[in-house]
């Protein structure tokens, strides 16, 4: 049992440190992306003194995107915190003796029960934040079939269908981590349950009933 | 960075780290507590002669008695029981 509970331990850590990792990269990724939308936009619309609805339209969704990219770093970070101080105590205690193993069994659970409303936040957040980059490629691809139409060059098409299919790609990483994170709450979640019907047994054990 | 401990979790953390004599300091610094409450659970610990005073060198330490393991042990099972039964967190 000491084994096998070392050895999931050691697993769920790394897990959580990778899918914290992968979070912070795609919601940086997707933060720069959201200020890569606004800023060409803008200056076009600044120069030329002029603006045309596509135009409008990015700068609304870049602005958007970027401020819940913001939002999702900044939740990102704390969980990425999270992740290294559990994989820094795991490390310490490589041996994982039972005492050790239920130490760290504790801080995953109040850690876990500090950061819930992050993690839900953060998990629609990011949800959103997809869901904007996904309406930016959709148009992004639009307006380049419309150019396509009225004759624009084929190399700015295809920069054009680039810049939509990193759109896509991050709108898909937008829905894909809520579903990881969502997958490591409802497990959390039961262990929490369970862990309150034991409580009665502790309570009995500390003569308080 | 902060936890959020209930504290029958705490009560484990002391009264698994007392299993050596220790001090009230080195008890609420190791068990992230601040005074006021690291004094209220160490005194319910002791009414419940959980915990007792022992002398060394002039100097009042505490320290987990033979009722506490029982406790410790059956917290030490159930918290691994639950975390060994439920399914696994994988990428």
């Amino acid at each position: 049992m000491t084994i096998k509970t070392s050895e999931k331990l050691k697993q769920e850590v790394n897990s959580f440190v990778g899918l914290a990792l992968i979070n912070i990269v795609f919601s940086a990724v997707a933060m720069a992306l959201g200020i890569s939308i606004i800023v060409p936009n803008i200056t076009s619309i600044v120069t030329t003194q002029s603006a045309l609805f596509p135009q409008i339209v990015l700068v609304v969704i870049g602005f958007l995107a970027s401020a819940y990219s913001i939002k999702w770093l900044t939740s990102s970070a704390e969980m990425f915190e999270v992740s290294t101080e559990l994989k820094e105590d795991y490390a310490k205690n490589k041996t994982l003796d039972e005492e050790a193993q239920t130490g760290l069994i504790v801080k995953m659970m109040s850690h876990y029960r500090k950061n819930k409303p992050t993690i839900k936040k953060m998990m629609w957040v990011s949800r959103i934040a997809g869901f904007c980059f996904l309406i930016s490629g959709a148009f992004t691809i639009i307006t380049a079939v419309i150019n396509a139409a009225t004759g624009v060059q084929l190399m700015d098409m295809w920069t054009q269908f680039l810049g939509a299919f990193i759109n896509f790609a991050i709108a898909v990483a937008g829905f894909i981590i809520p579903y990881f994170f969502g997958k490591y709450t409802k497990i959390w979640d039961k262990r929490i349950e369970k862990n309150a019907e034991a409580e009665v047994e502790f309570r009995r054990q500390l003569g308080e009933e | 960075m902060k936890q959020k401990r209930t504290h029958y979790e705490i009560y484990w953390e002391i009264l698994t780290f007392c299993k050596t004599p220790k001090s009230f300091t080195s008890i609420i610094n190791r068990c992230n507590l601040n005074s006021k409450i690291g004094q209220t659970h160490i005194e319910f610990l002791k009414k419940r002669h959980f915990l007792a005073e022992v002398e060394n060198e002039g100097m009042t330490l505490l320290k987990s008695t033979e009722q506490a393991s029982q406790y410790t042990a059956l917290f030490n099972k159930t918290y691994r029981e639950l975390f060994d039964d439920s399914p696994e967190f994988r990428l």
